[in-house]
């Protein structure tokens, strides 16, 4: 690899860890079918990651789900599992901090 | 305050969080009993959810716990958490909580139920139980209003509100709940939202902690009832009224967290305070009086 | 078969004592086991929780004055299912407020003993003075379909045994079972034996044998209805409700279900009367005339039967100690060969509907020997209408 060439490889790496949040990450699960469609995980998530879907459960609940690009986003803070009242929805850590 | 994002204790948590497979709290659950029947918006399932994060942190084990409710949508508590649960009459889980406890002093009752069961019919009961400083921890959701049996006036309900059984709105004046607690002799009393998920987690865990009467008022959305009786909105419209509301401070005096009709809500841990419980002073007392004659009763000091 | 163990000698006053049946009754809970009592003040009953409160200390155990009976009601029962035997003591007014209470211990299915010395009604009566009036409300007080067990004693002794035998029966029927005292009985100082403790037998509580997890908190398993019993602290994670419930003590609200809770709820009880039911008798064999009796009034009405043999009247004495479930057998059997039956009761007429009940068709007369209370009845009234009785 040439010295430039490498230099675009460094930039464009430091570019994505820039784009990465930093520190702990995270995955949402939701349990559609638990779901009452209420919100509150949509309303309270500090990054905004979610949104209310346009599909819906068995009973008729519009679930959320995690914003298009939005899926590094989540920085497994667990408040939308803390604040469900169903339980529909939790978060799982995604390996350790990034390297950065 | 603790932090819950730090790797939890007790035997019943997830150990490897990129293992979980579920919700923290489902080990917690009865999972024959799921879906609960709380309603869309309904607050009362987040309290549980901030009372399992509060059970997985203490030190208590497991089978050392009791929860004991009464009658209404908070009073179906006791049946969706898998500990040995008791759903009692009306009013009345406070003196059946007594009984429990004086009976196995190990154990530690704690009492969840709602507004109308633990101030209306129930209201002797609590107040007796906090002057008798019971080793209770009572956490009582405030949707306003009894719920369960259609959404009539109950004694927390503020002045002025629309209900089943005040059509042209209530007239008298809800009770101030940490003020009665604390006039009773409550050694531990707060009151938080169903929005302030975090301190009412933490909160819980100190109740739950603390030797002699706790008390915790959670005040909850009501959307099917309450809110749509007042055209207030649904439980997102409730969370955001909270949100705007709530004005936490930690120490103030009871008698200023009166609540009305779409005021301020005075939240916090108020009251932090010892004094002996019931058992002690019995078990001091016969000490006192019977010498070696006396059997002690619970497990000593 | 169960088996019964020997009391613990901590709680057994061993002795020959001059005790009135309030104490006597508060003895027979201690010899009982009975090691956590929640009552309230109410004459004529306090003295039960007054010498209690001053015996538990150095036996082991609690007593705790509560704020009202029906906070005492179910501070009991809360006991119970933390691993006591438990029992609360009232009269009159606190009886009809305990009536919610004694519903949930039916459905629930929770050993426990409530004792009613009874006095004069309704509302707040006679404090002081003896009545035999809440016979119907011990069996019907509460709301709904259920079955209970009733004992009246006639003596302090007979308190000290009674009350022992309450406690016994709820354990084995897991059902609240009623001490119905009178005032007199409860007032009245007499000789109490109380024997070795390892001559007094207990139903120990019958838990159950299955392990956590396999465990059905209202599946029968004693003598084809009786559920194992639990306790909480030892890691059964069970459920108990007041609601109509399955087998796994959820909540379970419909017509199958209360088909299934509610007949067993009763069944156990009622098709296990005859075991149950204790009376005794006196000159039945070739009585013309039967005199039914029961607590204090039993002691006279024993004077009254007397009175009339010594006339030559072949009158006969049945003298129910259940009271709940009443010794139907018997007074069927009976029903079919006597003239008429003579119940002496303080009150106006409760147990004489059951008897009349009974002996509907059979060709025998019931006659009412009531008192509205205050006072017992003189053996010359029980007379009269045993005279009454004769006449066609």
């Amino acid at each position: 690899m040439t010295h430039a060439a490498k230099g675009k490889e460094d930039s464009k790496e430091a570019a994505q860890a820039a784009a990465k949040p930093k520190g702990k990450r995270g995955r949402v699960v939701i349990s559609k079918d638990k779901c009452k469609g209420c919100k509150w995980c949509v309303e309270h998530c500090p990054k905004g990651v979610l949104e209310t879907g346009a599909e819906f459960n068995a009973k008729a609940y519009h679930y959320p789900r995690v914003k298009a690009g939005m899926e590094d986003a989540c920085i497994a803070c667990g408040m939308c599992e803390l604040i469900c009242p169903d339980f529909a929805i939790y978060v799982v850590e995604e390996g350790g901090k990034n390297d950065a | 305050m603790a932090n819950l994002l730090q790797p939890y204790n007790s035997m019943a948590t997830i150990a490897n969080k990129t293992e979980k497979k579920c919700h923290r709290a489902e080990p917690w659950l009865r999972a024959d009993r799921m879906p609960h029947l709380w309603c869309p918006g309904c607050g009362i399932g987040v309290t549980v959810n901030a009372f399992v994060s509060a059970l997985e942190k203490c030190q208590i084990p497991r089978e050392d716990l009791a929860i004991v409710s009464g009658i209404g949508c908070t009073g179906r508590t006791a049946g969706y958490i898998k500990l040995d649960s008791f759903h009692a009459t009306h009013g009345r889980a406070i003196p059946f909580a007594t009984g429990l406890k004086l009976a196995n002093p190990k154990l530690k009752v704690i009492v969840y139920s709602g507004d109308g069961d633990l101030f209306s019919i129930g209201g002797n009961h609590f107040i007796h139980a906090a002057r008798r400083n019971m080793d209770l921890t009572v956490i009582c959701v405030n949707n306003l209003n009894y719920a369960m049996t259609g959404g009539q006036a109950g004694p927390t309900t503020p002045g002025g509100a629309r209900t089943a059984t005040s059509p042209y709105g209530v007239c008298d004046k809800p009770f101030n709940l940490p003020f009665l607690a604390d006039a009773s002799g409550a050694v531990y009393v707060a009151r938080w939202t169903t929005l302030n998920v975090r301190q009412l987690a933490v909160s819980m865990g100190e109740a739950i902690a603390k030797k002699g009467f706790s008390f915790i008022e959670v005040i909850s959305p009501c959307p099917t009832l309450y809110s749509r009786l007042n055209k207030f909105g649904d439980g997102l419209d409730e969370m955001r009224y909270y949100k705007q509301s709530v004005e936490l401070r930690n120490g103030a005096p009871t008698s200023e967290a009166d609540l009305d009709l779409r005021g301020k809500i005075v939240i916090g841990k108020f009251i932090d305070r010892e004094r002996p419980t019931y058992l002690d002073a019995v078990n001091k007392n016969f000490s006192q009086a019977l010498g070696d004659k006396y059997q002690w009763w619970g497990p000593r000091p | 078969m169960t088996t019964k163990v020997s009391a613990d000698p901590k709680g057994v006053l061993t002795g020959e004592h001059f005790l009135d049946g309030d104490f006597a009754c508060a003895e027979g809970a201690l010899a009982a086991g009975c090691r956590f009592v929640a009552g309230y003040p109410i004459t004529p009953s306090t003295e039960v929780v007054e010498m209690y409160s001053r015996r538990i200390p150095a036996v082991g155990g609690m007593f705790i004055q509560m704020e009202d009976e029906i906070a005492a009601s179910i501070c009991i029962q809360g006991a119970v299912w933390g691993g006591q035997k438990a029992m609360t003591v009232t009269s009159g007014p606190g009886f009809s407020l305990m009536m919610e209470h004694i519903g949930l211990a039916c459905m629930t299915e929770t050993p426990c003993v409530i004792v009613n010395v009874q006095r004069g009604g309704p509302s707040t009566g006679l404090p002081t003075l003896p009545a035999q009036a809440d016979v119907m409300q011990a069996r019907w007080g509460s709301h709904g379909d259920y079955e209970i067990i009733a004992l009246c004693p006639n003596s302090p002794q007979e308190t000290f045994d009674l009350t022992i035998e309450a406690f016994n029966l709820s354990e084995l029927y897991r059902v609240p079972v009623i001490l119905l005292m009178d005032e007199c009985v409860g007032h009245m100082n007499e000789k109490v034996v109380i024997p070795k403790a390892s001559e007094i037998k207990i139903v120990p509580r019958r838990y159950t044998q299955a392990k956590p997890g396999s465990y059905f908190p209202y599946r029968p398993e004693y003598d084809g209805y009786i559920p194992g019993m639990v306790k909480a602290g030892d890691g059964y994670f069970f459920h108990t409700t007041g609601l109509t419930h399955d087998e796994r003590g959820y909540p379970e609200m419909n017509a199958p279900a209360q088909e299934k809770l509610v007949r067993r709820l009763v069944d156990k009880i009622r098709k296990n009367a005859d075991a149950i039911a204790r009376y005794e008798e006196d000159g039945l064999e070739d009585a013309d005339v039967v005199v039914i009796a029961f607590g204090i009034t039993s002691r006279v009405a024993y004077a009254a039967v007397e009175m009339a043999r010594q006339r030559g009247l072949k009158v006969g004495m049945l003298r129910p100690i259940t009271i709940w479930p009443f010794p139907e057998k018997r007074v069927r059997e009976l029903a079919k060969r006597v003239k008429a039956f003579v119940v002496a009761e303080l009150n106006l007429g409760q147990v004489c509907l059951e008897v009349e009940r009974l002996a509907a068709g059979r060709g025998s007369r019931v006659v009412l020997a009531g008192h509205a209370g205050g006072t017992v009845h003189q053996p010359e009234a029980i007379l009269e209408k045993i005279m009454e009785a004769y006449r066609p």
